[in-house]
Parts: C-alpha cells; structure tokens; sequence
C-alpha cells in the first residue's frame, strides 16, 4: 500500500496525468503494480485531473457575457448618463475592497429599466441593479451596501456553483482539456449546448431560484467587509434589509422570490454591521446621492 | 497513512513563491509604483504577459516585469504551477485558486463558442453587454470620488 501511494504521491506533485502514467510504468518495472492495475491508475489519474479542472476565469467570462445577454432579453437596460456613472462609481469603490478586486473582464454595473426590486451578479463581474431596488435605496451607504452584496457573490463565484456539476464535468472530460485546436462540427455544436446549459443553469438561480441561504450569508459578509475597507456605514446594511423586509410586506416577486429569509440575514448581519460602523457621511456623499437620486 | 497524505497535501503552498514566473490572467492591469489602486502606473499588462514574483505583500504581489519593477494585486496573477489541493479536492466547478489560467485560455468555453452560440441564438443582444463592458470609470475621477465622499478604498495596503 506504501510503495503504491509513493508510486501516486511523487506525479501527484508533478501535477499531471503523463507524469503518472511514467510512474505507473515504473511501478509495473519494479513490480508494484500489475499491467491491469496500471491501465486502471492510468485512467483515473486522467479522469481525475480532467473532471476537476474548475472553470476558468476566461470561461467565467464568456459565461458571464451570456447571463447578461439573458437577462436583458428579459428586461431593458436603462441608458441614463448620470445615474450609470454614479452606480459606476460606488460599484467600482466597493468591488477595490473586495477580496477580489480584478476578474478578466473586471467589474461593470447597469441598471435595468424595471420597477421590480433586483439586482444580479453575473459571473466575471457585470453588476445589474434595478431601478426598483434604487428607489428602495435612501443613502449612497445604502447603494454601497446592495452593490457590495453582488461584488460578493462575485468574488466567492457563487454565479458558477450553479452549473451542474454533471454538465462541467462533460465539458471537461470530452472536449476541454485536449490542447488548443480546431474543434469538429460536432465538437462545436455540443461545446455551444453545455454553454447554453451552463448559462441557463446560472440564469435560473440569478432569477427563478435564487442562491442558497449560506451564499447569501456568505456574500453578506463579504459586502459588510467591503463597507468597512471602503469606509461606507456598515449599519446602513442593515438598515437596507430592513426596509427591503418592510417592502416585502407589499410587494411580490423579484427579490422576494428569490431572497425570502431577509429576517434571517438581517439577525445575522447585526452584529458584524455595528462592528463596521461609520460616522455620518460627509456633506459631499449627501449631495451627490440625492443629485443622482432624482434620476432614478 | 490517510493523514500523512492529506498532510503533505497540504504543505504544498497554494500562493506564489519568491522567484517564480506568474502571469497575469485578466485582460488587462496595471503595473503600479505602490501597492495601491491610486498608485503611479509603471506599465500597463495584459493578458498572459509573464513576471518574476519577488514577494508577496498582502494581497499584492511584488514582481519584475522585464527591467520594471512594481506592484500588482494578486487576483489579477495566476500561478503556473498546479495546486494539488484544487485539483483533487474541489467539489464543484467554481473553485479557482492556482490553476495556470493563462494555459487555460483557448480551451472550452472560448469566443469562438460564444460566436456559434450567439449565431444560434440571435435573441442574445451580444452587442448590449458589449456596451456595459466599455463603460469605463476614469481611475483620476474615481480616486476623487473617493476622496470627496470622505471614502478610502486607496489606502489599499489591506
């Protein structure tokens, strides 16, 4: 058993399939193993290392480019200069205090023309929020902290856990992970319908299912550390799940079909937001959020 | 023996070390002076462009990039060794770390397979996502946005 994991240990380190292939054949040389046992380690050190490769950066990209085509051939975008530019802004503020402040295509944010109560982290980085949620929104702090929350399941790549770990593994194991070439016809056409798969895997949980209560509360956290780094109220995270809480009592849908345990998330944000308290905000911050406010 | 494996496993650094090649695997970066956003810009990187690592300083990394020497934040790097714990331990397929993505590129889902997707799918409004990516903020305007709203995200040195 020794001999036969030392045989595995020293390619596992090497990191490759090929590597332990030499290492198999020098393990059937020294009479470790048997021919079978070879062709058995043989293959599933290559199943292993192929079904294991997570998604690139540059595939999360390219699947990120879909979902927000997806989305906006469900809602439209809303084209106001001044009020991108500030969700801009605030956006690219708090995505620097994140843990992962650059992704290929780095962080953009839009806003859709909807007065449903939303907002969508699409994988690699484009941030859309609705300008429902930015009428639910009172403070730049508030902004900050809806914002935050996105760049949060962007960082943690909670968008990605969404795709079927049968469909990734498909991917990998029959076409990704021979060197770069021209695919076949065939090879295309089944490549374009695991992409299409993998963007509506992530589109439905963006908007029909929502994430899981630990991603949620996994990017809650991630959003009030980014407050504090940034230097935004982390109370006023708080004070937006409240009010959402509140609306909620009203409104149906958006949001509230996908994020329905907020009394959940509100108890545990308490008390890492009183952690992150800030002092009021100056005159300047004021100014330019009801500035932009009234736009939206 | 289980935990003697697991052990060594372990040991094995997911982090860049000093002296090692890395590369930068966002579609484009900076170079800067400091490690911080606001920094002055050495030089502009792009994709796959290949630096020495010389220490890592938080979340940034100290690198030589031909003659210039500078500060780079390490999401925007990627190892070219592979990490043995993403490799046998991830259970999904968002785990990211070590993997040299650079030797990804090219490999699954490629433009090439968002062209044939969008082909087929011509409902999709490639061209709209392509306007919000060219939405750029000025990094001068952001850093006095910054700055003016009594923020202070440059302060990077996390």
């Amino acid at each position: 058993m020794k001999k036969i994991l030392l045989v595995l240990l020293v390619p596992m380190f090497v990191g490759c399939a090929t590597a332990t292939q030499v290492a198999t054949t020098v393990g059937v040389s020294a009479g470790y193993l048997t021919e079978g046992q070879k062709q058995a380690l043989d293959k599933t050190a290559v199943k292993v290392e192929k079904a294991a490769r997570p998604v690139s950066e540059t595939e999360e990209y390219y699947i990120g480019r879909g979902v927000a085509a997806t989305i906006l051939t469900k809602y439209s975008l809303y084209r106001n200069q001044m009020v991108t530019a500030y969700v801009n802004y605030v956006g690219n503020t708090v995505a620097m205090g994140s843990p992962r402040p650059y992704t290929y295509g780095g962080y953009h944010f839009a806003v859709l023309d909807t007065d449903e109560i939303n907002a969508f982290a699409c994988p690699g980085g484009t941030i859309f929020v609705t300008r429902g949620m930015l009428k639910v929104v009172r403070t730049e702090d508030e902004l900050a902290a809806v914002l935050s929350h996105e760049v949060g399941h962007v960082a943690q790549k909670h968008g990605l856990q969404a795709i079927s770990t049968a469909r990734w593994t498909e991917v990998v194991t029959t076409l990704a992970t021979e060197t770069a070439k021209a695919y076949t016809a065939a090879e295309m056409a089944s490549l374009v319908d695991l992409f299409q798969g993998s963007v509506d895997d992530v589109f439905k949980t963006l908007v029909v299912n929502g994430y899981g209560r630990e991603q949620e509360l996994e990017a809650d956290g991630l959003a009030i550390g980014c407050m504090k780094t940034c230097g935004y109220d982390g109370r006023q995270f708080v004070s937006v799940l409240d009010r959402l809480e509140q609306t909620s009592k009203q409104a149906s849908g958006g949001i509230f079909s996908t994020h329905p345990d907020l009394a959940e998330r509100i108890q545990a944000a308490k008390g890492p937001c009183a952690a992150a308290a800030r002092p009021p905000a100056p005159e300047e911050r004021v100014v330019r959020f009801k500035k932009t406010a009234v736009s939206w | 023996m289980k935990r003697t494996m697991l052990l060594i496993l372990f040991l094995v650094p997911a982090l860049v070390f000093a002296g090692e090649t890395v590369k930068v695997k966002v579609q484009k970066t900076s170079l800067f002076e400091q490690p911080n956003f606001f920094s002055r810009t050495v030089a502009t990187l792009q994709f796959g462009d290949q630096l020495e690592m010389e220490e890592a300083v938080k979340d940034w990394a100290k690198v030589k990039f031909g003659p210039q020497k500078g500060y780079v934040h390490q999401s925007a790097l990627t190892s070219t060794r592979v990490d043995m714990k993403t490799m046998l331990f991830s259970s999904s397929s968002s785990t990211g770390a070590s993997q040299d993505e650079v030797a990804l590129a090219g490999k699954g889902f490629t433009p090439e397979v968002e062209k044939n997707y969008g082909k087929t799918h011509p409902e999709m409004n490639y061209a709209l996502v392509d306007e919000i990516e060219h939405y750029s903020v000025d990094p001068n305007s952001l850093r006095s946005f910054i700055q003016r709203g009594g923020l202070k995200v440059s302060e990077a040195q996390r």
